[in-house]
């Protein structure tokens, strides 16, 4: 459970997840096995089809909350249910709180619930001296550890056996083993007992089903079933966006859940329960069942045109799964109580700002989660919207509205841009990296070399190369975005030369400026706007058939980004539509548009190549073939290497606000290319390049970082 | 289509229920009747070791709470709530046969555990290898949680492609009140670093006869 009260605090908490080896190895091994696994339980499915439908029933679901709320009641009082309503965390506390002493309850017994998790519903309970045990082993094992969920499938993935059987051998006051298999069953034959003495049982549910008043409840342990049976209270805790129409909907979205969890085709038992039924407890002739729904903002959500696709998420886990972030901090650094992307934003949203705060900054937007994500979210996206929320209301730091103020003015920034050349000139080192890092930065961020900026950028060099009118070729428009106009101002000379060869007319417009993802990362909205409209009215896209860029993340933000960015504005909706529709990378125009063949390109050396593809243009944008072909056409021996669509832990600001998360996700990339035996790592972004060759040179590694523009040459 | 496999022939359907279900660590089995599906049971329950929590793991003598358990038992058991007559007959001579003891009701009064729980499927799901199970007798509902192996029967004329299938059974059933299951395997855990182990809190094992007739 994050708690942090500054960044800083955070960022020392962090460092404490780094060290932790058994963590670190644990989280690795999980983060390697997982894609495997679901890939096999989705082999005969239609992930996207499915995920487009489960997000359709969530999106009607949560539309219609309140009346599916009175329809379940109605439907589950009439199996003989008491529903209650609870419009905060207390109040759902008090509740339950209320029935265990009205039952005479002593002890009590639950299954897994993210949803009491998020009320902190044992504090309460404990507070009367009740016992509440937790059944489910992982939920057991951070019970008697006093500590929450580092997952929200499994709980305890942070600990190891070793942990578990010094835990184990204190409950049982004898030695026990380190042995996964009896450490299992150690709980067995303890927790069976106290599903004996239980009177109360408290269970969450995976599915609310309105028709008929039934709850679904999906588990693998089968302590749910033994928790709904052996006591004679069962209380189930249920947040409101648990709520569907049909049992034909929970069927649907049964589908993605487990695969998209843990690869499972399905869980061990889903539980269906209709009411409540007979018992053979003498006295008791039917089960005493109670069902508290929790709002805690979700009603509000559901109002949120922006936010309710959040109440899609049915708790799978997956976007912890394919974290990076999470992958070296764990569960208690990337969440309060929820964990990973979506434990972001439910933390702000259930918990608070100041909770959510520090958090929200941790993401490193590489999409990974958005193209997981069972219920279809875009999360990276709703990351940003809520630290930008915070700032509004918490008030910018500094440092964003500087780099605010001087995105929105071009020339103001291009004129910095100049003068820093000139200031860096005295401690310019050969290679073309600063030899010493500026003062903004700490000692931290020396885990790369910094290149130098450009002694004359791309828009001084282009009216000198700009290539003669070709009557009747395609005409394009260059898009050079910071990275490539002033620091590696080569990559888009290298693509001006190949064009130029290949017949095209080649335009920059040299009104364009940043494409403002930098200030979009910081939650600076109004500067991303503005830089947004500017560099839409620096092309007009009648006048060209393609606006070209040679870095994936200005592709990304040019197109999904300005959507977001500048949607409500009608003035601008023809003119934002043509614009976004033209913008195109430079692996695609090359391969796909151009359809350059192996015998139209010098041949480079044979040597092995290893391929980064960039968060942006695999995930954002779907290209994965493109620069894979061109690396064959080129003639290099293009080698796989394993994770080849991680993040290279770049992430522009991110890289800045977490030099030592960067520095590991950048030493991972490194050490798989080069465990693949490649001499060359390919990449198609200026921002992948800057982490990876940067890297590599600080670290004296030999492996060569190119843009794919500079490996390709027309012949 | 959210999947190629369906819809399936009759052949492919039982062909792909078998081969989810052992995917998942089922024993999969065939029998002419119910009848024979019983007296299975009651063999499987005369092979196993006679403490009834040896899988349970007090021979590990992992606690003194485990080993009273396992002194509380003296003979085996096989539990078989609410039968058919002709089932119920067939189960309870080969029960007395091999001198085990037959429950058929009260089984609050074995939490402690039992060597099998004896149920009948309502029907088969091809596209995950489930059963479903309607346990709205309490004493069902423990048998399939409380016993070392759960053996069910199901007869193969009830299984179905997909869930899909079952709305019409699922939704007269919630109707209610009702309690049912959708049981897949045996019950399982990879809470401790990853590592699959079966057997938490439910059965160990799940032995699946098919019954022909």
């Amino acid at each position: 459970m994050q708690t942090a009260d500054s960044l800083k605090q955070y960022k020392d908490e962090l460092r404490e997840s780094l060290d932790n080896e058994f963590l670190r190895a644990a989280l690795d091994a999980f983060a390697k096995a997982y894609p495997a696994g679901r890939q096999r339980a989705f082999a005969d499915y239609d992930f996207r089809a499915l995920v487009a439908e489960g997000a359709v029933i969530k999106d009607a679901a949560a539309k219609k909350m309140d009346e599916l709320y009175e329809q379940f009641k109605t439907e589950a009082e009439k199996r003989g249910v008491v529903v209650h309503m609870a419009k905060t965390a207390d109040e759902a506390n008090e509740i339950i709180a209320r029935i265990a002493k009205e039952g005479g309850v002593k002890r009590v017994i639950k299954s897994k619930s993210m949803t009491a998790e998020e009320t902190h519903l044992n504090v309460r309970l404990e507070k009367d001296n009740l016992e509440v045990v937790e059944t489910d082993l992982g939920e057991w094992i951070i019970q008697l550890r006093h500590e929450g969920p580092s997952h929200m499938v499994m709980p305890a993935i942070h600990l190891s056996r070793h942990q578990v059987k010094d835990l184990f051998s204190d409950v049982t006051k004898q030695p026990q083993e380190a042995d996964i298999g009896k450490l299992v069953k150690v709980a067995r034959s303890q927790l069976r007992r106290k599903f004996v003495e239980a009177d109360m049982g408290i269970t969450g549910a995976n599915f609310a089903v309105a028709e008929s008043g039934t709850l679904g409840i999906v588990t693998n342990e089968g302590n749910a079933r033994m928790v709904s049976t052996l006591p004679r209270i069962h209380v189930a805790l249920v947040g409101l966006d648990k709520l569907i129409s049909s049992s034909d909907d929970a069927i649907k979205l049964l589908r993605v859940l487990p695969k998209n969890a843990t690869g499972q085709a399905i869980t061990s038992y889903v539980t269906w329960i209709s009411g409540a039924t007979p018992m053979t407890i003498p006295g008791y002739p039917t089960k005493e069942i109670h069902i508290v729904f929790l709002d805690n903002g979700r009603r509000a959500l559901a109002e949120d045109p922006l936010f309710s696709t959040i109440l899609r998420c049915v708790r799978c886990g997956a976007c912890a799964n394919v974290c990076p972030v999470y992958r070296l901090v764990g569960g208690h650094k990337l969440g309060h109580v929820y964990i990973g992307a979506i434990g972001l934003l439910l933390t702000y949203f259930f918990h608070g700002k100041d909770k959510a705060k520090n958090l929200v900054q941790n993401c490193i937007a590489c999409g990974a989660c958005k193209d997981i994500c069972a219920g279809g979210i875009d999360l990276p996206r709703l990351i940003k919207d809520i630290h930008a929320r915070i700032q509004e209301e918490e008030g910018r730091p500094l440092q964003s509205r500087l780099l605010g103020q001087v995105l929105s003015n071009r020339k103001l920034f291009h004129t910095l841009l100049r003068s820093a050349k000139a200031a860096q000139k005295p401690i310019s080192a050969d290679a073309g990296y600063l030899r010493h890092l500026p003062l903004i930065f700490s000692s931290k961020h020396n885990f790369r070399a910094l290149p130098t900026i450009a002694e004359k950028p791309f828009r001084d060099r282009f009216p000198a190369i700009k290539p003669s009118t070709k009557p009747g070729g395609l005409k394009v428009a260059i898009f050079a975005g910071c990275a490539q106009d002033f620091i590696y101002p080569e990559q888009l000379e290298a693509a001006v030369a190949f064009l130029d060869k290949s017949g095209v007319n080649v335009e920059f417009p040299v009104d364009q400026s940043c494409c403002g993802l930098p200030v979009a990362m910081m939650g600076e909205k109004d500067a991303a706007k503005k830089v947004a409209l500017q560099n839409v009215k620096a092309f007009n896209p009648d006048d060209y058939d393609y606006i070209l860029t040679l870095c994936a993340s200005c592709a990304s933000h040019l197109t999904h980004g300005y959507k977001n960015i500048l949607a409500g504005d009608p003035a601008l909706i023809t003119r934002l539509d043509a614009f976004t529709r033209k913008v195109v990378d430079f692996s695609t125009f090359i391969n796909d548009v151009l359809e350059t063949r192996t015998e139209d390109v010098v041949q480079q050396a044979p040597v092995k190549a290893a391929y980064h593809a960039p968060c942006h243009l695999c995930r954002e944008l779907g290209v994965r073939q493109a620069p894979r072909d061109l690396l064959a056409k080129a003639g290099l021996d293009y080698v796989p290497t394993t994770e080849e669509e991680v993040c290279c832990g770049f992430g522009g600001s991110f890289s800045m606000k977490f030099p030592e998360l960067s520095k590991e996700l950048l030493n991972n990339k490194l050490n798989a290319a080069e465990e693949a035996g490649a001499e060359i790592l390919v990449t198609d972004c200026p921002g992948c390049v800057l982490q990876l060759r940067g890297g590599a040179h600080k670290q004296g590694r030999k492996i060569q970082v190119k843009h794919i523009s500079e490996i390709l040459g027309k012949k | 289509m959210m999947s190629p496999m369906f819809p399936m022939s009759p052949e492919e359907r039982i062909e792909t229920f078998v081969a989810k279900a052992q995917a998942v660590s089922a024993t999969v089995t065939k029998a002419s009747s119910m009848e024979e599906a019983a007296v299975y049971a009651v063999g499987l329950a005369d092979s196993m070791d006679s403490c009834l929590l040896l899988l349970g793991g007090d021979e590990a003598n992992l606690s003194e709470e485990a080993s009273l358990l396992c002194r509380s038992r003296d003979s085996k058991s096989v539990a078989a709530p609410s039968l058919p007559k002709a089932v119920r007959e067939s189960l309870a001579t080969a029960c007395t046969e091999k001198n085990i003891r037959f429950v058929q009701d009260h089984l609050r009064d074995q939490v402690a555990g039992f060597e099998v729980g004896f149920s009948i499927a309502a029907a088969g799901i091809a596209e995950t290898g489930s059963l479903f199970v309607p346990s709205t007798d309490e004493d069902i509902r423990l048998t399939t949680m409380l016993c070392e192996t759960h053996v069910v029967a199901l007869p193969i004329s009830e299984i179905v492609d997909r869930a899909e299938d079952l709305e019409a059974e699922l939704k007269a059933r919630m109707a209610g009140p009702d309690y049912s299951a959708f049981i897949t395997g045996a019950s399982r855990t990879a809470d401790i670093e990853r590592v699959l182990a079966l057997g938490v809190h439910g059965p160990l094992e799940l032995h699946i006869v098919l019954v022909e007739a």
